[in-house]
């Protein structure tokens, strides 16, 4: 009895101190930031939509931008951005445990000067964060919060496909994992390459009805829309279908997953390029239903052109580089709203902008990002077709040099000579290119274009900022900016997509689907005709001009037509490497040394004699995909590394 | 508290048999018996004469025959476990005397976790040390642990004054978590490492480490990694007793490094150039080398041994103890002060008038008050105070030993003197050359000074209310205690001048003049000042009950609780730091024993952290024990008299470790974010100005963090013989779960910008700790006790949170916690062609990183063809000794003492890092070791100590690998002491007074494979070194 009766006084006794105890250990205050708290109001919740934006690439920056992982853009070896690196083969599964991580890796996340990469893995999670939780917003409708929701499921889409673009089969993550997850939850497995590609379609798909048909107000242009989504999905969809994606047996046939399934589908299925074919129309039909058209210049007319304005060729020059630099001009579908702005160094403007020899500060010209002569014979002749093809162009000669006549003066020094091989080129070549004894049109002004060793616009001295090939880069460059102060390079809003890619998607896709018809050649036509070079059937049909004439009306030609149409149209945008990898061409391009003028030569024979500028190195089929980092593939051994690495 | 058993509570009278022939003043023989009170014969009592140095011990039988003086003598009777007894002979030559166990003495009672038990009853891991074991010449208690404590690993990297704490982790380092020391308790209240290292043993009573679940488990969440129990000693009844102690001791480093003269450094410095690069231009000339030889101006060609211009040879250190004790009926009282000068090696320039010497002066007042208010109620008041006055250089001891390195002997001297246009300056001129730039450790010792106060002050207040009128046995008991602490420092320096000097060719010869390389000032800059604090309070409420019944079961019951919280009131930081933290819980313990044979014990804790989820906020840690005292068992006690103890453990139970993370990474249920986070943000709008931060998550929130928990389970065996050696040896089994730590195994694909943490770490643990006693009385006037300590821990991890290694060497799992990784080196390069023939060394073919014949040639674990990261493997032995060990004996005859104490380590390594000693690299010193044994091409030994010189650094060979890694082990003479005590005289002004003179050496010898520096530094040997002390010492006692 005493016992029970001590043991009852004794728990009493400990009952009471533990009755406050709750609060006794209650000590964190309330307000403490939680990532809860971003989704009280809209106003804060704009952060987690910013942030799932904020992933989005930056080609618009040196050191992040893709514009140079493929041989159009190269750089002094001193100045090699990892992109350039990336091309020279110094890509590895490195891990973490030695130098870091891949490089221009979109799965592991890297940082370059200016704007890192965060893992797109990250921005994934973002999105999904964002769905799950925008719905506790109280002050916003039921359908604002569904046009978030779909905002974020198309950006996470969108992720998905950038990864598909640069490792082929990825795991999808459509939910997050909680962090709780355990070890074999986490090891998610890569899926199918269609699988991947469905998923990315079919939640592009959700996402269109309840975004807004099309963004332009002042405030949120440059958020997704309709019409953006519809262009996107028919990127996806060309992608799909090309032939790195669609019954790569060549390279992929022991690729399987741990079910023996291989991840790349091994037999071609025509069908997926008239499904390219159906969303690249759907994203026309959307685009010009919302007033998106071919841009054609319209703005006020320089002083210094006012004399040539008659001339069809100076107005196509306007036509071609306002149709990238202008910012959200009529063929701008989606764009960058998040450009590297004025005053930072690293905007690929920068580098790549020619020095005013006229102002004594450089500060914004760094003038060592220069196009090789492998774009300079990518153009067209000004009859439209390629140098090789072109029966009154001097293919064999084109190396040498010859007069400038005064009808070339447009583009030319008249009595100044160049190479032939910047002579009698198409208006996108004039536009895109700056060369030796050529003329520019920059900071306000035309200038006459001298590149050799120590004149104005070429090497001084030995600087480690140069052009190497001889050539340098006017597409890019906004024909405002002025290089000698940051703040007077003009921004614009970096072409994420546009409509020339869309008619040329929808051609590339038909002509697969059911071979060359009137609509794929309207679709070119659309492209040429702002370009100022005749219409496909046009060039291609006079055998007096075209070397191989009707090489137009089979689907091999034509295909070669569309590909070079392309390359030329979408130059320095980023495309060229994802393009030639799905047309698995790249090392017919990616392993061959590049070339330029004689940089470091001051007469003119010498200047005009051709030298190596750089390797390019791509092993087949190794580097048609990134590899896994070595530590994520530690991780996760449910992960298949990709073929080679 | 003490627990009475019945049996004994009836205290034995002293106990007389006469038979008186002899009369006063003549010697006499006195013999007779020494029993305990059940009548069993005590063997090796020691009786002595008191007042006279002449004694005698019991044989076998308990008997004894002692000649005594006088008739009038009076014997003092002791012995372990008994009370102490002193009886007048009174003319009796036969003394029969029956001794009572002394409840009160340490041996008997033993402090448990709240609470105080019979020793016998204990089954719980727990060792006790004595006080007096603990007295080393040494201001910090902390270094005098390794090998006294069986179950205690503790090792001492520095012996810088203020900065000197050992390491110690009881049972070694069980786990990987943040933290990974015990839990320290004085007098109940949780306090730092620093300040158990102020403690004065001689203020201490107890000093016990709890070692297994069923000592710790009432602990709870914060007894995981072993309890350090300290109670400081309380007033008895009785006239005032008064303790004094003085001591001075000379202190000076056990070991220093040696460095190469100047006229060596310059010819090797001169080789090492010509060794990487044929055509180097030699930095040294034949003129400048033969000038240093022939002793020419040492300004102009100097030879500094560095260590000696910074350093003096020893310094002195003075230590003063009083206490008085002593009370009545009402009161008693303990009353401390204490004061100490701690001074370290540094000189001080002649020109400043402050010192830049470590100068710290600790003064410690304790007064530890037991009042009775009444028969059932007592208040006891404990206060403490201990006051920090440091004063030494800006920067600390240990990087001025360091720079040592980094100067060498030919650069210029110290200190210029002054010429004819520098003479009546009022600043030093210290020594450079060239532009300035080169460092000079004096300047950087002498240019100022830092002092500092601290003060931490400890109060408890405690009430005990004895409840028999409830029931008997029972009774309850509250204390409340704070601590605080606070610390105040500037720091204050001038900028050094610096002097070159130069040569000029005049008509009448060269002359030398000094120039100016740097401006200083001869004022002290602004002092810098920082401030730092923080205070713990806890509060306790126990109930305790205690009662035999029948006489054989004994019942024990205990129930606690508990709340405690620690601030960081200065100091700043975090909105998480600022923010107390607390504790709170129920503990109890509920025992039972059967006959003083059987013994069983269930404990349990239960805690409440504030750093986790309310859902996951309390933990329970159980834990029970068995013991069975064969020795009194009947058989036993008849067959095997000799074993006076043979006893039995086991017990087995959890006990948790909340101590998980940083102050700064709590409250794991909430997550950390930057809602508006500029870097992650992006713009809309046409003229991209419609910004919007993003946000970045720093920590993701898991509900699910919890405790570590430590599955423990402790064997034991107790041996007595003859009542002379006592073996104590425990072996023990760890299993810590639940460790907090980063998944690795976390994929890119989860889309995390942090890497997340969760409680998935394990650890297995087990070892053996052992300690022997041995006491013996040869004759009453020589006896000599012994003692020996061994403490062996080691330690596998099971898991983890790693990723699935391809290679196993990169792997973790199945390695100690302590394991260090590195490469494994075969040897040096023989030639070019062996290079050649040779894995690729860490992108050594390419042109950043080249190595040569003569550099450090790795072995390829993973057989990939090429030397890098993935290459590195566990490489010797953990870097916390797994063994610790130490053993010595003390003998004393008549009025002299003598002790000797040797400490070990074994199975341990470390890494010397050749980054901070590689010489002429930045024009580094160079070990004088280094030139009797490098690498050359006379010389192309391929296992030399150092590789290819070089005056740069050579990436290759300054990787952690085998070549750096040496054997740790060592054992040292630890201390030694030698004593005299003055015979008491019992008349005249200095009656009872008992006084003592001793002289300790410390660290005199070192024992180990090792010898560039003193091993015990480990990796570190650059720094301040441990000390080797002489103390001279006087104790009064009266």
């Amino acid at each position: 009895m005493i016992l029970k009766n001590t043991i009852f006084y004794v728990s009493f006794i400990g009952f009471l101190a533990l009755t406050s105890c709750e609060d006794y250990l209650d000590i964190v205050p309330d307000g403490t930031q939680e990532l809860s708290l971003l989704f009280n109001r809209k106003e804060t919740a704009y952060n987690a939509l910013a942030n799932c934006y904020s992933y989005l690439p930056k080609n618009d920056g040196v050191y992040s931008s893709y514009v140079l992982a493929s041989d159009e853009l190269t750089t002094p070896v001193d100045k090699e951005t990892n992109a350039i690196k990336m091309m020279k083969g110094q890509l590895n599964n490195s891990s973490s445990l030695n130098d870091g991580k891949p490089l221009m890796s979109f799965w592991s996340g890297y940082s370059a000067t200016g704007s890192s990469q965060g893992s797109l893995w990250e921005a994934i999670r973002s999105c999904n964060t964002l769905i799950e939780n925008i719905d506790l917003v109280v002050d916003m409708t039921q359908q604002e919060k569904n046009a978030w929701k779909a905002e974020a499921k198309f950006l996470k889409a969108n992720f998905h496909f950038l990864l598909l673009t640069y490792y082929g089969p990825i795991p999808v993550i459509d939910t997050n994992l909680p962090i709780s997850a355990s070890d074999e939850v986490v090891r998610v497995e890569r899926q199918t390459v269609d699988y991947c590609v469905n998923y990315i379609v079919s939640t592009i798909n959700e996402a269109i009805p309840n975004l807004p048909e099309r963004v332009l107000g002042s405030n949120d242009i440059g958020r997704v829309d309709q019409v953006i989504a519809k262009a996107i999905k028919s990127r996806v969809l060309l992608y799909a279908a090309s032939p790195l994606f669609n019954g790569n047996s060549s390279f992929y046939s022991g690729f399987v997953n741990e079910e023996g399934t291989p991840f790349f589908n091994q037999t071609q299925d025509i069908a997926k390029w008239q499904l390219a074919a159906d969303a690249a129309n759907e994203a026309i039909e959307a685009a010009i239903g919302q007033g998106v058209s071919m841009y054609y210049y319209n703005g006020d007319v320089p002083l210094y052109d006012t004399q040539n304005w008659q001339y069809e060729f100076i107005r196509d020059q306007y036509d071609n580089r306002y149709a990238i630099t202008e910012p959200w001009n009529s063929e701008l579908i989606w764009g960058s709203s998040n450009p590297v702005t004025g005053g930072n160094w690293w905007q690929l403007q920068a580098s790549a902008l020619m020095k005013d020899p006229s102002s004594s500060s450089v500060e914004a010209a760094w003038q060592w990002v220069a196009p090789t002569l492998r774009m300079a014979e990518l153009y067209y002749t000004k009859n439209g077709l390629p140098i090789s093809e072109d029966l009154s162009f001097d293919y064999t000669n084109r190396f040498s040099v010859e007069n400038v006549a005064f009808n070339q003066r447009f583009y030319a020094q008249y009595g100044n000579r160049t190479a032939k091989l910047n002579l009698n080129r198409e208006p996108r070549f004039y536009s895109s290119l700056g060369f030796d004894r050529g003329i520019m049109r920059s900071w306000g002004g035309l200038w006459q274009l001298k590149m050799r060793y120590d004149e104005t616009h070429g090497r001084f001295g030995f600087t480690s900022d140069y052009l190497t090939s001889g050539y340098s880069l006017k597409k890019l460059i906004h024909p405002d900016s002025e290089g000698d102060a940051y703040n007077k390079i003009v921004p614009y809003p970096w072409p994420i997509i546009r409509l020339s890619e869309l008619y040329l998607n929808y051609a590339e896709a038909l002509n697969e689907a059911n071979g060359p018809s009137q609509q794929v050649y309207d679709a070119l036509n659309m492209v040429r005709d702002r370009a100022g070079i005749p219409t496909i059937e046009e060039a291609w049909s006079d055998a007096t001009i075209a070397a191989s004439a009707g090489k137009h009306t089979n689907p091999e030609g034509l295909r070669e037509i569309i590909q070079q149409e392309r390359m030329i149209e979408l130059a320095f945008e980023g495309h060229r490497y994802n393009d030639l990898r799905r047309w698995k061409i790249a090392e017919q391009y990616l392993s061959t040394p590049l070339r330029g003028w004689s940089v470091d030569e001051s007469s003119e024979a010498n200047f005009y004699s051709l030298r190596d500028i750089g390797i390019r190195s791509f092993s087949t089929p190794r580097d048609y995909f990134h590899p896994i980092s070595f530590d994520e593939l530690s991780i996760n051994p449910n992960l298949v590394q990709n073929p080679g690495w | 508290m003490l627990i009475k058993k019945k049996s004994f509570k009836t205290l034995s009278l002293v106990f007389a048999l006469l038979i008186s022939i002899c009369s006063y003043g003549q010697s006499m023989i006195v013999k007779g018996k020494v029993v305990d009170e059940k009548g069993v014969p005590l063997i090796g009592v020691t009786i002595i004469e008191s007042g006279v140095n002449n004694g005698a011990a019991t044989d076998f039988d308990g008997n004894y025959v002692l000649n005594v003086q006088s008739e009038s003598a009076s014997l003092v009777v002791s012995y372990v476990g008994f009370q102490t007894q002193t009886i007048e002979v009174s003319g009796k030559s036969t003394v029969n005397i029956i001794m009572a166990e002394d409840l009160e003495s340490l041996e008997e009672v033993q402090v448990v976790a709240f609470s105080k038990q019979k020793k016998n009853s204990v089954i719980g891991s727990i060792s006790t040390v004595k006080a007096s074991d603990l007295k080393i010449p040494s201001s910090n208690l902390t270094t005098a642990f390794a090998g006294k404590i069986a179950g205690l690993i503790s090792y001492q990297r520095s012996g810088e004054p203020g900065a000197d704490n050992a390491e110690f982790f009881i049972r070694g380092v069980t786990t990987f978590g943040y933290k990974n020391n015990p839990l320290i308790l004085l007098d109940g209240l949780e306090i730092t490492t620093s300040d158990l290292a102020r403690l004065e043993p001689d203020n201490i009573a107890t000093f016990s480490i709890m070692k297994d679940a069923t000592a710790t488990s009432l602990y709870g969440a914060r007894g995981a990694n072993g309890v350090i129990l300290v109670t400081t000693k309380e007033g008895k009844k009785g006239k005032a007793r008064v303790s004094f102690r003085y001591e001075n001791s000379f202190s000076a480093p056990s070991q220093t490094p040696k460095f190469l003269g100047a006229v060596d450094y310059m010819r090797m410095y001169n080789q090492a150039q010509r060794m990487r690069d044929q055509s180097a231009l030699l930095k040294y000339s034949i003129q400048q080398i033969t000038g240093t030889e022939q002793g020419l101006n040492p300004e102009l060609y100097p030879d500094v041994d560095w260590h000696n211009e910074l350093f003096k040879d020893y310094t002195l250190n003075k230590k003063l103890n009083l206490n008085v004790s002593g009370g009545g009926e009402v009161a008693q009282y303990y009353l401390s002060v204490s004061h100490s000068n701690e001074t370290g090696l540094l000189k001080v320039d002649p020109l400043n008038n402050f010192n830049n010497n470590i100068d710290i002066k600790r003064s410690n007042l304790r007064a530890n008050i037991n009042v009775n208010l009444s028969k059932t109620t007592k208040v006891a008041v404990k206060y403490y105070s201990l006051f920090e006055r440091y004063n030494g250089p800006t920067v600390s001891a240990t990087d001025i030993f360091g720079m040592v390195a980094q100067a060498n002997p030919a650069n210029f001297p110290k200190t210029f003197t002054p010429d004819e246009n520098t003479l009546n300056f009022n600043h030093t001129l210290f020594g450079n050359k060239g532009n300035g730039g080169y460092p000079n450790p004096y300047a950087e010792m002498v240019k100022g000074f830092r002092d500092r106060f601290a003060n931490t002050t400890l109060a408890q207040f405690e009430l005990k209310q004895d409840l028999s009128f409830i029931t008997e046995g029972l009774k309850i008991r509250g204390m409340a205690s704070v601590r605080t602490y606070s610390e105040n420092e500037n720091s204050r320096s001038f900028t050094p001048f610096f002097y070159g000097i130069g040569q000029l060719d005049t008509d009448l010869g060269t002359s030398n003049y000094l120039y100016q390389i740097q401006e200083g000032t001869e004022f002290l800059n602004d002092p810098s000042v920082s401030n730092y604090g923080n205070s713990n309070f806890y509060y306790q409420l126990v109930t305790e009950y205690n009662r035999t019944f029948n006489k054989k079961h004994e019942v024990g019951g205990l129930l606690v609780a508990n709340a405690s919280e620690a601030l960081n009131t200065i100091g700043g930081g975090t909105a998480f730091t600022t923010l107390p933290s607390r504790n709170m819980g129920i503990s109890g313990r509920t025992s039972y024993n059967y006959d003083s044979r059987f013994f069983a014990e269930f404990n349990f804790g239960y805690n409440g952290s504030e750093k986790f989820a309310k859902e996951n906020r309390f933990g329970f840690f159980p834990s029970a024990g068995f013991g069975w005292i064969v020795s009194n068992e009947a058989f036993f006690e008849k067959n095997l008299p000799s074993v006076n103890l043979f006893k039995l453990r086991y017990t087995y139970g959890l006990v948790g470790n909340d101590g998980i993370s940083s102050a700064d990474d709590r409250f794991f249920y909430l997550s950390e974010v930057n809602l508006n986070n500029g870097g992650t943000g992006y713009n809309w709008g046409v003229n991209y100005n419609n910004y919007y931060n993003g946000y970045n998550i720093d920590r993701y929130d898991n509900e699910s963090v919890t405790w570590e928990v430590a599955e423990k389970a402790n064997y034991g065996l107790e041996l007595g013989l003859f009542n002379k050696i006592t073996l104590l040896a425990e072996y023990f089994e760890e299993h810590r779960k639940n460790i907090y730590m980063e998944r690795q195994y976390i994929p890119e694909t989860m889309g995390l910008t942090t890497s997340i943490n969760s409680n998935i770490g394990e650890v297995k643990a087990k070892g053996v700790d052992i300690s022997l006693d041995y006491n013996h009385a040869f004759s009453g006037d020589f006896y000599i006790t012994a003692r020996g300590n061994f403490t062996y821990s080691t330690n596998e991890i099971l898991v983890n949170g790693e990723p699935e290694y391809q290679n196993q060497n990169l792997s973790r799992i199945g390695q100690p916690i302590n394991q260090q990784w590195g490469y494994i080196a075969e040897r040096l390069f023989i030639d070019e062609e062996d290079i050649a023939n040779s894995p690729e060394q860490f992108n050594g073919f390419g042109s950043t990183n080249t190595y040569l014949p003569g550099d450090i040639k790795y072995k390829d674990v993973n057989e990939d063809g090429v030397i890098d990261q993935l290459d590195q493997a566990p490489i010797g032995k953990p870097y916390v000794p797994e063994i610790v060990y130490g053993f010595g004996f003390s003998a004393v005859y008549k009025a002299f003492d003598f002790s000797v104490f040797m400490q070990g380590a074994a199975r341990t390594s470390f890494l010397i890092e050749p980054s901070t000693i590689s010489p002429f690299v930045n024009e580094r010193n160079a070990l004088a070791v280094i030139a009797n044994n490098h690498w050359s091409e006379n010389n192309p030994d391929p296992n030399a100590f150092w590789p290819r010189l070089s005056v740069s650094p050579v990436e290759n060979n300054e990787k952690p690998s085998t070549w750096w890694l040496r054997d740790g082990d060592f054992l040292r003479l630890k201390s030694v002491e030698f004593g005299y005590t003055f015979p008491e005289t019992k008349t005249g002004f200095f009656s009872n007074l008992n006084a003592r003179v001793y002289c300790t050496g410390l660290n005199l010898l070192n024992f180990a494979k090792f010898d560039l520096w003193d091993p015990e530094m480990a990796g570190n040997g650059l720094g301040y070194p441990p000390q080797r002390v002489f103390n001279l010492g006087v104790q009064l006692k009266f």
